[in-house]
């Protein structure tokens, strides 16, 4: 900076003098970016006649402003309420079909006493007929319990799907209990002849006469009704 | 230079062809004449009638406002809205008295509200748009956002259409249905994508019986048989020939199922018989179409919907 202005003009260009007066730039910026700056948005002027609002386009017109946008609260969800849906109609069911759970126990895979694939089972319908077997397989859960029952009637095997839960019967009681633990949870062998238990009538006979005793009511003769309609027929 | 009328009487005018254009074109009348360019589209023309125009013939029934009258007159659309459910599973009630063991469906009713109308005057038809469930706002595309937000009622994460007769059948907006909509004893039908089987045969998908395992069967014992006759049926396939193709995952309606219970506090919608579709898939149940209305206690309030639509 020592040379005089005069002489720096004479000696060097335009362009060398303007940048030695402008302070330096660190980036460089051209004509456009210069003329764009953020656009500076106008509010609509409120005391504007009415008869020029046409001229607007819908949006800029009083009274139809943005709206924001508002998420409302969902109402209570039902299905938080109950997980489980299908579980609480059966378990309903059970209440109205097994009030006291004894029927729900006598099958309850906790209950050390529970009927067992083996066991003597005698169930009683609602309309008086009794049907005995030996349980060869306890099937389904809740409400949908089952036990297959089969039994030799006039030396025919005969085998019954009852189910636990159903209103239509009256009673199941254990008639005897397997000797050994069976170490199947199905015993389909026992149709086989040389497996087959046969007739559990005995079986049954017996454990009424001793509840009987017990009880002190009538040795009423359960469990022969099959025999002794075939027996006729 | 225009030609004097002495001229004109001296001179006769050239045969037509020697003429210039401008004399031969007829006058303009004034600017008013559009101006067509040749273009047929826009030139103006007479329209003739395509229809047999006769006396007393009856209007055409392929409109819009006649659908909907027939659909009117043939009292095939419910008087109420449906709802939406999930399927939870299938499950056996008893019927006490009978003993009967009723095989039965479990739906659940989650947050269904009313999200919107359809009306007959903007839109052609009544309807109830019906949202269930619930989903995160973030995944709501803007638009719909801002629709949920207008209407008043949370984002939903299922929305359907239930088609309504008239404008009593309208629920006001943002009101919600709970599982008493339906009552127990009444006879409803579910809508719901069954379950895709992929690409089967023709004995899953159509049930024909295959052919023989022997006899000199070989590598045909699943497939079908002849697709048609020769010479004498045309020597093509009809069209709609049973064969083998994509089986299942479409809409299904299954009609009449009897409505065993109902849990409004949980929204447990129990219907008699099997429902289409996986568990967890979206039910849509309305009142069945080809059993009496049901009767319901209190009557769907008129809709707050102005008189006009």
């Amino acid at each position: 900076m020592s040379q005089p202005l005069a002489s720096r003009l004479s000696t060097c260009c335009w362009r060398s003098f303007c940048a030695e007066m402008r302070p330096q730039r660190q980036f460089h910026r051209s004509m456009v970016t210069l003329q764009r700056g953020p656009v500076q948005k106008l509010d609509v002027p409120s005391d504007l006649p009415a008869q020029l609002l046409p001229q607007f386009p819908e949006r800029y017109r009083p009274g139809r402003n943005r709206r924001d946008i508002v998420v409302h609260p969902s109402p209570r969800s039902e299905a938080e309420t109950c997980k489980d849906p299908v579980g609480l109609v059966e378990n309903r069911q059970l209440s109205v079909l097994d009030p006291t759970g004894a029927r729900a126990r006598l099958f309850d895979k906790a209950n050390p006493d529970r009927a067992k694939v083996g066991d003597v089972l005698l169930t009683t319908f609602k309309s008086g007929e009794p049907v005995s077997g030996v349980i060869m397989v306890i099937k389904g859960s809740g409400p949908h319990t089952s036990v297959l029952l089969r039994n030799q009637l006039t030396t025919i095997g005969m085998e019954m799907s009852i189910k636990v839960h159903s209103p239509l019967v009256q009673s199941m009681e254990i008639a005897q209990r397997t000797p050994k633990r069976k170490r199947r949870a199905r015993l389909y062998y026992l149709r086989k002849p040389e497996h087959d238990v046969g007739s559990v009538q005995k079986v049954v006979d017996q454990y009424l006469r001793q509840r009987a005793m017990l009880t002190g009511g009538k040795n009423a003769r359960q469990g022969g009704t099959f025999r002794s309609r075939k027996g006729k027929k | 230079m225009p030609p004097t009328p002495s001229n004109l009487l001296a001179v006769p005018l050239p045969p037509p062809f020697l003429l210039p254009r401008s004399l031969l074109r007829k006058p303009l009348a004034g600017c008013s004449q559009k101006r067509t360019f040749g273009i047929k589209s826009i030139e103006p023309q007479p329209k003739h009638n395509p229809y047999n125009v006769v006396s007393g013939i009856k209007p055409l029934l392929s409109s819009q406002a006649a659908a909907y009258e027939r659909r009117i007159k043939s009292d095939t659309l419910p008087l109420r809205t449906g709802a939406l459910a999930i399927k939870k599973g299938m499950t056996a009630i008893y019927d006490v008295e009978t003993g009967k063991r009723i095989p039965c469906t479990v739906l659940q009713l989650d947050r269904n509200e009313v999200v919107s109308h359809k009306t007959r005057k903007q839109h052609g038809y009544y309807a109830v748009c019906v949202g269930s469930g619930s989903v995160n706002p973030k995944n709501v595309a803007k638009p719909m956002l801002g629709h949920f937000s207008v209407q008043g009622v949370s984002p939903k994460r299922h929305l359907q259409e239930f088609r309504v007769r008239g404008r009593d059948g309208l629920l006001p907006v943002g009101e919600e249905i709970r599982a008493n909509w339906f009552m127990e004893g009444q006879f409803v039908d579910t809508r719901s994508n069954c379950k895709g089987k992929g690409f089967a045969g023709p004995m899953k998908r159509w049930g024909f019986h295959g052919q023989d395992r022997s006899h000199g069967q070989s590598l045909s014992h699943r497939s079908h048989g002849s697709l048609g006759q020769g010479q004498g049926g045309g020597s093509r396939v009809y069209p709609g020939k049973k064969m083998a193709g994509n089986m299942g995952g479409q809409r299904n309606t299954v009609q009449n199922l009897k409505v065993l219970q109902t849990d409004p506090e949980n929204g447990i919608v129990v219907v008699n018989g099997a429902v289409s579709g996986p568990k967890g898939c979206v039910v849509l149940i309305q009142d069945a179409l080809k059993k009496p209305w049901p009767q319901v206690p209190d009557a769907p309030k008129p809709s707050e919907v102005n008189a006009e639509l």
